[in-house]
């Protein structure tokens, strides 16, 4: 009975050590999950390297800060698109609710000022064109 | 009555020792049939009493080359290749033409196949994998399953959407890196990021910009594994 205690202790001091040496190996986690946010930390830090002409100088936060920003601006013009299909009652955005979107919003449309393709144009008619007829 | 005589044949048998040349020994040899034997008449002469040796350089083949092009490698097995010749004479000449062709065959042979810059073989049949090309596609669904959990998009919108925020990325490097330069600094910070943003995006969307920021990089900066 003794050498079966011996060979328990021994087998735990073994077992308590592995553990300690996958304590210190870490797993690696890429700044895009330290930040908290889905677009990717990595390859905009490189690309702000290859961009700016810095002698390649760019701090770590730069990267996470223009990532996060990105990604506002991204859940913010989505937002607005889902909105606009849902209500034409459709479940896939199409850039004609890109469109709608985008111009439906002042600060958005300021912002973006160039042609969506495919969006068409809002539907509006000027008052002076509309007959008095009409409008009896 | 002698049996007849059939049309004559020769056998060529040819040996070849692989070591650093190779000797080809060929001894041409008139047969006679007989009806149910093969047998040699007494009144025959042995043809090709003079052997050619013909050293001929070969350079060392990988397995992997084996396999690839069996006919290319010299094999050390003997072959014995009969012909239909009814003159003596002829029968050496065409022996070393054939043995002519069978050289610069071989040397066709090494030259086909194709090597790379370490003098290995190429490995046929591999075709090039598509170079995946960088965007924002992936992310832009992954924010629109956090929006719209139940919501789709179509491939025209996402292309307009990664046009928007390699647009948008643009326009904030650019600015960042005008700023880094006026102020003299040599390191693009996210201070320099800030104020871009500030200056690109107008009103409250500025403003919200830059709080999602903020946030972004206090969440970095205060990450504990």
């Amino acid at each position: 009975m003794a050498g079966k205690g011996g060979k328990g202790l021994v087998a735990g001091k073994t077992t308590a050590a592995n553990k300690d040496k996958d304590k210190d190996k870490k797993r690696p986690v890429s700044r895009s999950s330290r930040a908290g946010i889905q677009f990717p930390v990595g390859r905009i830090h490189r690309q702000l390297k290859q961009r700016v002409q810095a002698n390649g100088r760019v701090g770590a936060t730069a990267a996470v800060y223009l990532a996060s920003i990105l990604e506002y601006l991204t859940a913010e013009v989505l937002e607005l698109a889902g909105n606009a299909s849902k209500d034409l009652k459709v479940k896939r955005i199409t850039p004609r609710h890109l469109q709608l979107a985008i111009r439906g919003d002042e600060e958005l449309d300021t912002l973006i000022k160039g042609t969506i393709a495919g969006g068409g144009v809002i539907p509006h008619i000027h008052k002076s064109l509309i007959n008095k007829a009409a409008k009896e | 009555m002698a049996p007849k005589r059939a049309e004559k044949l020769v056998v060529r048998s040819t040996k070849k020792v692989v070591e650093s040349s190779v000797l080809v020994s060929v001894v041409g040899k008139r047969l006679t049939r007989g009806k149910k034997d093969t047998q040699t008449t007494d009144g025959e002469e042995e043809v090709g009493s003079q052997e050619h040796l013909v050293v001929i350089p070969i350079q060392e083949v990988t397995p992997q080359a084996q396999k690839d092009s069996p006919n290319s490698a010299i094999t050390t097995e003997n072959k014995a290749e009969q012909e239909n010749n009814t003159q003596d004479g002829g029968v050496e000449n065409n022996q070393e033409e054939e043995e002519e062709h069978e050289e610069v065959k071989e040397k066709k042979n090494k030259a086909k196949t194709p090597k790379g810059k370490n003098g290995k073989e190429k490995k046929r049949g591999r075709k090039k994998g598509r170079r995946s090309v960088e965007g924002y596609q992936r992310y832009v669904y992954r924010v629109l399953k956090q929006v719209h959990p139940e919501m789709g998009i179509s491939s025209k919108c996402m292309t307009v959407l990664n046009n928007l925020m390699n647009d948008m990325f643009e326009r904030l490097a650019f600015e960042a890196s005008k700023l880094k330069d006026y102020t003299g600094h040599m390191t693009l910070s996210s201070r320099e990021i800030q104020g871009a943003v500030r200056l690109v995006l107008p009103g409250e969307l500025g403003k919200h910009a830059i709080a999602e920021g903020v946030k972004a990089v206090n969440n970095y900066t205060s990450y504990d594994a």
